[in-house]
């Protein structure tokens, strides 16, 4: 019976979880267990979890990196704060990158987001959190589980560029907007297309640069088991991916393909010291190596140069001209970069029962230390070029080009430095008791945690204290009560200010239980439940607010050729220094219907105040130095979330459907804003995350100028710039006649969805099964206003894309367009922020699919397999959604995003 | 049980007390205002501070210089900011060049030094460095003092009614200041800066710490006949008092007359970007060549050609016989700098100039003109400012010192001139006036400044307009590029007659021979409100008080 005792214990102490846990707040359905993460076709733990929790949004990053080692951005709930979002992510019960964590890995995830269950991170919590607990060994005397699986990764969102001809034509016809004389006459163009010309070079730079696909490859190994008093888990991984980049050639002996290899190693032990004592000790350590041109990622300049007028190579030597960078020579032959990162995570914990002191005592005392670096090694070099200045003859054809060379070709020159490093030491020790009287059972605990927290460089360090008091009570675990008080303490806040109160309590009320509801046997289970209390964050305030930093102000040079650095008046400091502070309130159902409809239901309300907001907005600038932030801004949220899971079998066929949902509303209550006549330019009221930009009203007409090309009488005019037929004509919010920054609103949706949803399918049949997981979102508004591809010709963007050339306005195609007239010339009436460069950003994906077949054979038994499973699985296949040429979540000329395919096998000894 | 509680609150208590010491991370390093003025270091820091807030005008407004806003020059590269000031979209919520907020700054700064620096250090009195501290401290308050006349002036010309900020404001009061006018302003500045000239030494030349870019007797005086000419200038002075200008002048004969007595500076042949005696105050930039990149030809590797002359101040430089340019006769000579004012080779990168061992080809189709991307619309390039030796090819760049000068001696004789003319409607006046006795007429002084570059004499024969005319094109001649334009085309009231702006086109013939025709570029918009800046509409929503400038 200890022994159950203990074992129960250590497994809520590696959770990380209190004694609270019978009792938790948490929904049934809040947590994804093996039965799912078995059959995730993703290797990284978050990329795994689109749609599956409720009240928990996953966003592809979009912020155009490789993705191969990149996660998802995540809201618990949707964002309290307009200053920052930051969740917790705790792994095994402490704040870790969840990059480093692989599916196979997991036990389970849980999405923790009402007061009660977050009390315990204090100043921390508010933002909510998400718990990742890996797998440790026991559940069988012996186990061997290896899986390999490889694949190819296809490159998609790569909006398709202007043919030669069509650039040519758009070119021409921009320049005819503006007025201008053509670059290509009628003959250039005619040759151009037709591909006669010798002389007007023409390049695809997109096909030039990127291969059609990426190798990946993934290997899972796994043991777990017990012996005599130990029980084990050890976990191994090796991954890697090859990128897109197509290998030129071009550049000798540097190889400038990106390609990723991560070796991941756990070691999860459990060990019974004595009859009352346990250790637990885990280990994990990961090497990771990503390699990429010295340049980056960054495919910007493959978009940007047009396919026309400029070859990659002539005469041996790279090709530029002033406007246009060489995308093949700018970012493939410049040398090459390797980031190698290193993590080690340590975990310790002694769990002892203290029963013989007084009966249902228990103690744990855990530390655990994590540290990571990664170091970049790059070769770099550059190299001279030409540039070619087109000379024309009479008739304006463009006949030859003159040639000059520039720059110089340079030596490899070799760097490695440290790019970032940090270090956490995390450590906390607990008390319970438990007891239980007939029907009544009491629990208490007491927890002191503290967290130290260091990445490199000056004002890194981070230091929290959390002392938690918390009692369960349960009468016959029907009527359930939870409080929880934490003073909670941050180094981030003032001297001799550091500690904050956190109360919260929640209650439940199982209904089934009660006699009163015995009758309904097709009612398994029901549960009311509800909570309220405050949790904290201070991720937003920065050290020494309170004070006024007096310090390095501007240089002057008195004598030449040396300055000297002068010491200026601080900014004011600021008063009243506080964190975050957020009153959740939460109600919820649990319930369980007929053996196989399980549901959880949560509506929740929020408000946070102490935002920080601009004091500077209201005090007039004579003062003559700045003042720091006030913490006046108020936020409030509220919500509901729904998830239902249907279990049920048909003879050999077994079916399983699964559904999340969640809507959240976020307002601004009060932000300090600048001065403006007109009511609409006030964020507060609204949403968070909304744009600031223009609406448009259509684009003018010819109709709209008089002969001499001025406007007509009543048309709205521009103060941004002197407008043209296919200009963008704005709504006049103002209502002054003329368009200018009083007619800049905040756009009624925001940039990020209400509606979150995901949908998991399974359905097996003997040993063939298939997995589906979709996931969509609501109305969004996604920014669309990418140099090129979007705002095309202008400025340095030279280049236009074939979406662009269908949808805009053109002399002869007037009607039903969605962009601008082409034009050449920096036009600061269209290209301004506007719902114009804006998309409804709504999506529904297949995030993953799974066709599997459990192999049986009579054979296995003989050589001890228990299992052997072959797979296809495909990450990304499609995506409905309004935006034809990108990925609604990845809008970028970085580095492309993946549909990914494999195959592989599971086998289990 | 009780025993059990008082342990657990014992060791709450001492956790809990543990954890406050803990939680202080004092990684920032911060100065208390004391520490500011601590020593005499700390000291000369502060007041270091101050001088930072002086700016060059390389790069004045949007990148550019000011001079892209005026009839002397447009921008060649299309996205700028710099059009605002002549395509109408310049308001109240659509500043520019808004400077309120960055110099009040500047005034805080030196308020802050003169209203905490410490007479002495008598502590470190046995200190080897003791007595040439003390003597550079004792002067910083009058430095100071003309810093912050200068500052306000640069507010003044801007924002005509301004805040007169001659100490640190609350921000319980700031909300609540208000505006002096014009000449109340000016009347100020021009006292600030006569008391302070009575303290600053003549020079730094010799001093023990020789630091060259410290605030001058003749800079606070130069200062002063700038702020009082601009007070006695049309735009200021709608009833034409003549006792404006005469103080104006007074004040630009007590320049000269104390830098007679100082001999701190001669007029001379400016060589810009070093240390000459012409300079009276300057601001110095270590070396960089981000006025290079922008401002060197298209088609010279790296360059941008950014401030691009026109055509009018092309032809304001005279002939080399002194007498005004023709464009009917002399057209040619834009295209050969021998011909011109030696200054206009100095100023300008024409077609057949030499630049980096090349010559310069702005005719359609050369090496540094159309059709070639970002080549000169006016077919003028920049020189002046500009160091040739900088190169900006990959792998070879190389940057160098530039020195912006604010106030230059040849300014001050031209100040004289004008103040003296105006007063007296007479090129020729010597004598007394309003109790000064005058000796050099209004036209010896232009002449002194021709002189220099050994430009002849402007006829004695001319009379008073046609005097007025030449006076005003040797101001924009001799200080081109130099700031003064964008204000002199304001305080004279002539700004509408600057819209239309010309180029140069110039084509080849087969024969090898230039072709220049004069092109309309611009026609720009001009509206009266410009004489003045806009003050935000946001700086007038925090300060009810505030007056608006006239019809914006």
């Amino acid at each position: 019976m200890k022994k159950l005792f203990i074992v129960i214990i250590s497994l809520v102490a590696s959770a990380g979880l209190l004694a609270q846990e019978p009792q938790s707040n948490a929904g049934i359905l809040s947590t994804v267990g093996e039965d799912v993460l078995d059959n995730s076709s993703q290797r990284q733990i978050l990329n795994a979890m689109y749609g599956l929790l409720p009240g928990l949004q996953l966003y592809q990053n979009g912020s155009g990196y490789w993705p191969a080692d990149i996660i998802p951005n995540l809201t618990v709930r949707g964002k309290g704060s307009y200053s920052g979002n930051h969740p917790l992510i705790l792994i095994d019960g402490v704040v870790r990158d969840p990059s480093e964590i692989n599916v196979a890995e997991v036990e389970s995830v849980t999405v923790i987001k009402d007061a009660a269950s977050l009390a315990i991170w204090g100043v921390r919590g508010a933002d909510g959190a998400l718990m990742i607990t890996t797998r440790r060994g026991g559940q069988e005397p012996f186990r061997l589980k290896t899986s390999v699986r490889t694949g190819l990764q296809i490159p998609y969102g790569t909006p398709k560029m202007a043919s030669p001809g069509a650039y040519a034509r758009a070119l021409n016809e921009a320049l005819a907007n503006d007025g201008l004389p053509p670059y290509y006459s009628q003959a250039n163009v005619a040759s151009i297309e037709d591909g006669t010309g010798r002389i007007i070079p023409t390049m695809d730079w997109q096909s030039a640069m990127l291969s059609k696909y990426g190798l990946i490859t993934d290997a899972d190994f796994s043991i777990d088991g017990s012996r005599n008093r130990t029980r084990y888990y050890v976990y191994a991984n090796y991954s890697s991916n090859s990128g897109f980049l197509r290998n030129t050639g071009l550049t000798e002996n540097i190889n400038t393909q990106a390609k990723y290899y991560a070796l991941k190693i756990r070691s999860n032990l459990d060990i019974q010291l004595t009859r009352t004592t346990t250790l637990l000790v885990g280990l994990s350590a990961r090497l990771q190596q990503q390699q990429g041109p010295n340049a980056g990622l960054d495919l910007t300049p493959m978009y940007t140069a047009p396919t026309v007028g400029i070859p990659a190579r002539f005469a041996g030597m790279w090709v530029r001209t002033n406007m246009i960078d060489n995308p093949i020579g700018s970012i493939l032959g410049t040398g090459r970069k390797i980031d190698f990162g290193r993590s080690l995570l340590a975990d310790i914990t002694i769990c002892q029962d203290l029963s013989m002191i007084i009966p249902g005592l228990k103690a744990d005392v855990h530390a655990s230390y994590d540290n990571s670096a990664t170091i970049i090694d790059s070769k770099s070099f550059t190299y001279s070029y030409l540039t070619l200045t087109p000379q024309y003859n009479t008739s304006g054809d463009l006949v030859d080009y003159s040639l000059a060379q520039y720059g110089n070709d340079t030596e490899i020159a070799f760097s490695t430095y440290l790019l970032s490093q940090n270090m956490r030491f995390t450590t906390w020790g607990r008390l319970y008791w438990d007891a239980k009287f007939g029907k009544n059972s009491l629990g208490a605990s007491m927890l002191a945690s503290r967290e130290y927290y260091k990445l490199r460089g000056v004002g890194n360090t981070y230091k929290h204290y959390d002392f938690v008091l918390s009692v369960n009570y349960d009468y016959d675990r029907k009527y359930l009560l939870n409080l929880t008080l934490n003073e909670s303490a941050s180094s981030l806040l003032s001297t001799g200010d550091k500690f904050r109160f956190y109360p919260a309590a929640s209650v439940g009320w199982v209904l089934s239980k009660e006699s009163f509801m015995s009758g309904a046997s097709w009612l398994d289970y029901l549960k009311l439940r509800a909570s309220a209390g405050l949790t904290g964050m201070d991720a937003n305030l920065q050290y020494d607010m309170d004070k006024q930093f007096n310090g390095v102000g501007n240089s002057y040079i008195f004598t030449l050729p040396s300055d000297l650095t002068g010491l200026r008046e601080g900014d004011l400091p600021s008063v009243g220094v506080r964190p975050e502070t957020e009153l959740k309130i939460d109600a919820g159902i649990d319930f369980k219907l007929a053996s196989s409809l399980t549901g959880e239901i949560d509506v929740f309300m929020s408000r946070r105040d102490g935002l920080r907001t601009l004091a500077g907005n209201a005090v007039s600038g004579v003062l003559g130095v700045g003042l720091s932030d006030s913490f006046e801004g108020r936020v409030s949220r509220r919500g509901v979330e729904v998830a239902l899971q249907w279990n049920k079998s048909f003879g050999e066929f077994s079916l399983n459907l699964g559904g999340t949902l969640s809507y959240v509303k976020n307002r601004i209550d009060y932000i300090e804003e600048q001065y403006s006549p007109a009511s609409f330019q006030y964020q507060a009221g609204g949403a968070l995350d909304r744009l600031f930009a223009l609406m448009s009203d259509g684009f003018y007409s010819a109709g709209d100028f008089n002969s001499d090309g001025s406007l007509r009488e009543g048309v709205v005019s521009s103060t941004f710039g002197q407008v043209k037929p296919g200009d963008v004509k704005y709504k006049d919010l103002y209502e002054d006649g003329k368009i200018d920054n009083y007619d800049y609103t905040w756009l009624e949706v925001p940039t990020l969805p209400n509606l979150y949803y995901g949908a998991r399918l399974g359905f097996a049949y003997r040993g063939l099964a298939l997995n589906v997981l979709l996931q969509g979102t609501g109305n969004w508004t996604a920014v669309t206003n990418l140099p090129s591809v979007y705002c095309p010709l202008y400025g340095g963007d030279k280049n236009v894309s074939e979406y662009y050339l269908a949808n805009c306005w053109h002399p002869d195609v007037t009607d039903g367009v969605k962009y601008p007239r082409l034009t050449t010339l920096e036009n600061n009436n269209n290209f301004r922020d506007s719902d114009v460069w804006t998309a409804n950003g709504r999506y529904l994906k297949l995030r993953e699919l799974q066709i599997s077949y459990t192999i049986k054979a009579k054979f296995f038994e003989r050589i001890n397999l228990k299992e052997a499973k072959v797979f296809l699985q495909g990450n990304n296949l499609f995506s409905i959604d309004d935006m034809g040429i990108f990925d609604p979540e990845y809008i970028s000329t970085g580095y492309p995003c993946a549909r990914t395919y494999m195959a592989g096998i599971n086998i289990q000894f | 049980m009780t025993r059990m509680k008082r342990y657990i609150l014992i060791l709450a208590a001492t956790l809990i007390s543990a954890a406050c010491s803990d939680l202080e991370v004092n990684e920032n390093v911060y100065h208390s205002k004391e520490y500011m003025f601590a020593d005499f270091g700390m000291v000369k820091d502060v007041m270091t501070n101050a001088y930072g807030y002086l700016e060059t005008g390389f790069a004045a407004v949007g990148g550019t210089m000011t001079e892209c806003a005026t009839d002397d020059a447009v921008y060649a590269n299309t996205p700028n900011t710099i059009k605002f000031f002549y395509d109408g979209s310049w308001s109240k919520n659509n500043t520019l060049d808004d400077k309120w907020n960055t110099l009040y700054s500047a005034i805080r700064a030196c308020n802050y030094l003169m209203e905490n620096c410490p007479e002495d250090f008598e502590v470190a009195q046995y200190l080897e460095e003791y007595a040439r501290n003390k003597a550079q401290l004792v002067n910083y308050p009058w430095e100071a003092k003309a810093l912050r006349a200068y500052f306000h002036f640069e507010l003044l010309k801007r924002y005509n009614n301004i805040v007169i900020a001659d100490k640190t404001f609350t921000v319980e009061e700031v909300n609540h200041l208000t505006q002096t006018d014009y000449q109340t302003a000016a009347g100020w500045i021009a006292d600030e800066l006569l008391e302070a000239s009575a303290h600053l030494p003549a020079t730094y030349s010799g001093t023990a710490f020789s630091e060259l870019g410290r605030a001058t007797r003749g800079f606070a005086l130069a200062l002063r006949s700038r702020v009082l000419l601009y007070a006695a200038s049309p735009l200021n002075n709608a009833a034409a008092d003549k006792e404006l200008y005469a103080m104006a002048a007074a004040a630009a004969k007590t320049m000269l007359d104390q830098n007679a007595k100082d001999g701190t500076y001669m007029l001379q042949d400016e060589v810009f970007n070093t240390e000459t005696k012409g300079t009276i105050f300057a601001v110095r930039k270590a070396a960089d060549n981000a006025f290079e990149k922008a401002n060197f030809p298209a088609g010279y590797e790296g360059g941008h050609s950014g401030v691009c002359p026109t055509l009018n101040l092309a032809e304001a430089f005279d002939m080399i016989d002194g007498t005004p340019y023709d464009r009917s006769n002399n057209i040619q000579s834009l295209m050969d700098g021998s011909m011109r004012d030696p200054r206009y080779e100095k100023t300008i990168l024409y077609n057949g100039a030499s630049f980096k061992d090349q010559t310069v080809e702005t005719f359609r189709g050369g090496r540094n003109g159309e059709p070639l991307a970002e080549a000169s619309p006016t077919s003028f390039y920049l020189r002046k400012f500009l160091r040739e030796n900088t190169s900006l090819v990959a792998g070879q760049v190389t940057s160098y010192q530039h020195i912006w000068p604010v106030i230059r001696l040849s300014e001050v004789y031209l100040n004289y001139a004008e103040a003296l003319f105006e007063a007296t409607g007479s090129p020729f006046f010597k004598g007394s006036l309003a109790g000064v006795s005058y000796t050099m007429s209004p036209l010896e002084a232009v002449n002194a400044v021709r002189s220099v570059y050994g430009m002849p004499p402007l006829p004695d024969t001319l009379e008073a307009d046609a005097f007025r005319t030449r006076m005003r094109n040797e101001r924009r001649v001799e200080l081109a590029f130099e700031g003064h334009r964008f204000w002199d085309i304001r305080r004279w009231k002539i700004a509408p007659e600057t819209c239309n702006i010309y180029g140069l086109s110039i084509n080849r013939s087969d024969d090898g021979t230039f072709i220049p025709t004069p092109i309309l570029l611009q026609s720009r918009q001009w509206e009266d409100k410009m004489y003045f800046y806009p003050i935000s509409e946001v700086e007038m929503h925090k300060n009810k008080g505030l007056n608006q400038n006239p019809d914006w």
